[in-house]
């Protein structure tokens, strides 16, 4: 076995933890990145090849228990009722998402204060808006100031993306009906930015890569500064286990190195940035006398408060061609006029619609916006009604926290390297399906404001577990919570979770731009404080 | 290639509308040698009663609805891997670009044109009033 010693270990190489590894290397930490997956290659994406559909359904599906990549663990879904959707590589799951890039509002952080449900947070907007603001210079943003919306925030980096003509008729029949909207501020370059990195060009599956890398993932954002600044990534590092000393504090982490040997890393701080499934599974692995349920588990909280975005959709079938197929498929305009709680709907909380393009031909067929094209004598003529005729808009919902709905490891399953396995349980909330009917016969009023002949609901999709947070929350209280206002385990300060595990309460939008700015922050503090956070000898 | 599994796909996508048979367009043959599909199809094609090929066209549909009833999650993916098969042969993708001015092809490296954003689509909701709470305040600004 090797033993090294590094300051700082980041487990996990995605949307946080690059974040982290290039704030500590840039201090002059000693940093190190062990990462399950390896780099991709953005030459050799799907997208340039013929059968490029087929990849979504198999090589590249979101889902890694359909994907079954060597270097992916599986998860049981099978009590879960929203499926989870991520990827491990340098990159995260920024190397397959949409890039939408909204920041949460105020009123996410205080839903406790406002509406009497779940929990504040620690911590509010504005101690994060420094770190949204440079997040979003090295990410890269595109869209316009000036949304009544949200508060105030800086300048984009660069002007917003096309948004197309379905958004086009939509935006009308919001603006018919005195709807709120505004344009998607989105992660993809609508010019050259960044080194090789193209503009958009349009061409639609940014979840399959992007070949001209105008789509930002942090493998071309974050770890080239990262690397320049001195930190380390290894590839192929499996971690199994954070090695705790006496104290109950960490000592480092112990893992498979890409022979499948394993190997043990010293670190005066162990940064977790795995997601809300992989940081969790880390955690209730690390057992100890100090920590005999898991680290940090000490009231029993880590893995549970599992929050997703349940997702309702309508797809709206119009009389032309609107030919959703070109343009990126996530980001393109949305709706926040019912985002804030109003007592009179029935539930607490909100939701966005957020239009989404549609699809090629497969992804047509296959059905994932709209319902699938049924099979048999009516197939081509319904395939013909729809093909580049539909827009969608997502019911995208605020999900609070349960207890019930967590991770925990598998008692037999495991990955290729005989690590356990996770196991989610989730069940979709009353409140949440209240919201999502609500939603849904707005979505439909809008499609016909907007003169849609058909207007096909989905209550939920099976498919949306792309956010994975709440799951080592963060709070005040050690009896209620995982992690301090500083992403520090209460029961041992030098291990830190930056990823969406952090997360007190979901929001109603994507979370990315505020992992990213928590992750940042969690840093800052660090380096603030790193003569205080002794090495556990 | 197996004439059931041939008859399996022609029930799901006969020809019409233009569109080929599923088996005239190639997918049987490039399905029965497609490993990512194999044992999906190898699964349904199991569960087809005896004699499939010979039932009749009403006999294949209910044939299939049943299975679909009884066995979702199997026929589910099996049709899928008809789906995919079918949708990425040339000749069907030839249809859809003669019928829908969609490109045949892969998305990259050409990409796609469109009208670049315009500014003047926000003249109404710029002027919104402000409508995010600020809970500092615990007032809508």
């Amino acid at each position: 076995m090797n033993t090294e010693r590094q300051d700082v270990v980041i487990v996990g190489a995605g949307a946080s933890g690059a974040v982290a590894a290039w704030r500590l290397a840039r201090a002059g930490l000693s940093v190190t990145c062990l990462e399950r997956g390896g780099w991709i290659d953005h030459d050799d994406v799907p997208s340039r090849s013929s059968d490029w559909e087929l990849a979504r359904q198999t090589t590249h599906h979101p889902n890694p228990n359909i994907r079954m990549n060597p270097w992916d663990y599986p998860v049981d879904d099978s009590d879960a009722a929203i499926k989870p959707m991520m990827y491990n590589a340098v990159g995260g799951s920024t190397l397959h998402w949409g890039a939408h890039f909204p920041r949460f509002r105020p009123s996410d952080f205080r839903v406790r204060t406002l509406d009497g449900v779940a929990d504040d947070w620690p911590i509010d907007y504005h101690e994060l808006s420094s770190h949204y603001e440079e997040n979003d210079r090295i990410m890269g943003v595109s869209g316009i100031n000036g949304d009544p919306g949200n508060p105030p925030r800086g300048q984009r980096q660069m002007p917003p993306l096309p948004i197309g003509r379905g958004a086009e008729l939509m935006a009308g029949a919001f603006d018919r009906l005195g709807w709120h909207w505004w344009v998607s501020d989105a992660a993809i370059n609508t010019r050259p930015r960044g080194a090789h990195r193209q503009a958009c060009n349009n061409c639609g599956p940014c979840d399959l890569g992007c070949a001209v890398r105008a789509r930002s993932s942090t493998d071309l954002t974050y770890w080239p500064l990262a690397l320049a600044a001195g930190a380390r990534l290894v590839t192929q590092a499996r971690v199994f286990e954070i090695e705790t000393g006496g104290d109950g504090r960490a000592a480092g982490v112990a893992y498979f190195d890409e022979n499948g040997d394993v190997r043990r890393m010293r670190a005066s701080v162990v940064v977790l940035a795995a997601n809300g499934v992989g940081t969790a599974r880390l955690l209730l692995l690390s057992t100890s006398p100090c920590h005999p349920a898991g680290l940090g588990n000490q009231s029993d909280l880590v893995g549970r408060n599992l929050m997703h975005h349940p997702t309702g959709m309508v797809t709206g079938v119009f009389d032309e061609a609107v030919d959703g197929f070109k343009g990126p498929f996530a980001t393109s305009i949305l709706c926040q006029h019912f985002y804030e709680s109003d007592p009179s709907r029935g539930f607490a909380r909100g939701f966005q619609m957020q239009l989404v393009r549609s699809d090629a031909p497969l992804g047509t067929a296959v059905g994932v916006y709209l319902p699938r094209v049924p099979w048999g004598a009516t197939h081509h003529r319904r395939f013909l009604e729809v093909f580049g005729r539909t827009a969608s808009l997502t019911v995208t919902t605020e999900d609070l926290p349960d207890p019930g709905n967590r991770v925990t490891l598998h008692p037999h399953l495991t990955d290729s390297d005989g690590i356990p396995a996770p196991r989610m349980t989730y069940r979709v909330n009353e409140n949440t399906r209240s919201m999502i009917r609500f939603g849904i016969a707005r979505a439909t009023e809008a499609f016909e404001a907007a003169g849609a002949i058909e207007a096909l609901p989905q209550p939920l999709l099976e498919g949306a577990g792309f956010h994975l947070l709440g799951t080592a929350r963060m709070g005040n209280d050690p009896e209620t919570s995982v992690i301090d206002r500083w992403c520090r385990v209460h029961t041992a300060n030098n291990v830190l979770v930056v990823d969406g595990s952090a997360f007190v309460t979901a929001a109603a939008l994507n979370p990315t731009p505020t992992i990213q700015a928590i992750a940042m922050r969690a840093a800052d503090a660090l380096i603030r404080d790193r003569r205080d956070i002794r090495a556990v000898e | 290639m197996s004439a059931r599994l041939t008859a399996w796909l022609d029930v799901l996508l006969p020809g019409g509308d233009g569109f080929p048979s599923a088996s005239a367009a190639g997918a049987a043959d490039w399905l029965s040698n497609e490993p990512r599909f194999e044992r999906v199809v190898a699964v349904l094609l199991e569960k087809l009663p005896d004699g499939f090929e010979d039932l009749g066209a009403d006999g294949q549909v209910e044939a299939l609805a049943e299975i679909g009833a009884r066995a979702p999650a199997c026929f589910n993916a099996a049709v899928v891997a008809a789906y995919s098969a079918y949708y990425t042969r040339p000749s069907v993708l030839q249809v859809i670009e003669d019928a829908c001015g969609y490109k045949a092809g892969p998305p990259q490296p050409g990409g796609y044109e469109l009208p670049p954003f315009d500014d003047g689509i926000l003249e109404i909701p710029r002027s919104r009033e402000p409508s995010w709470v600020d809970p500092s305040s615990e007032v809508k600004t």
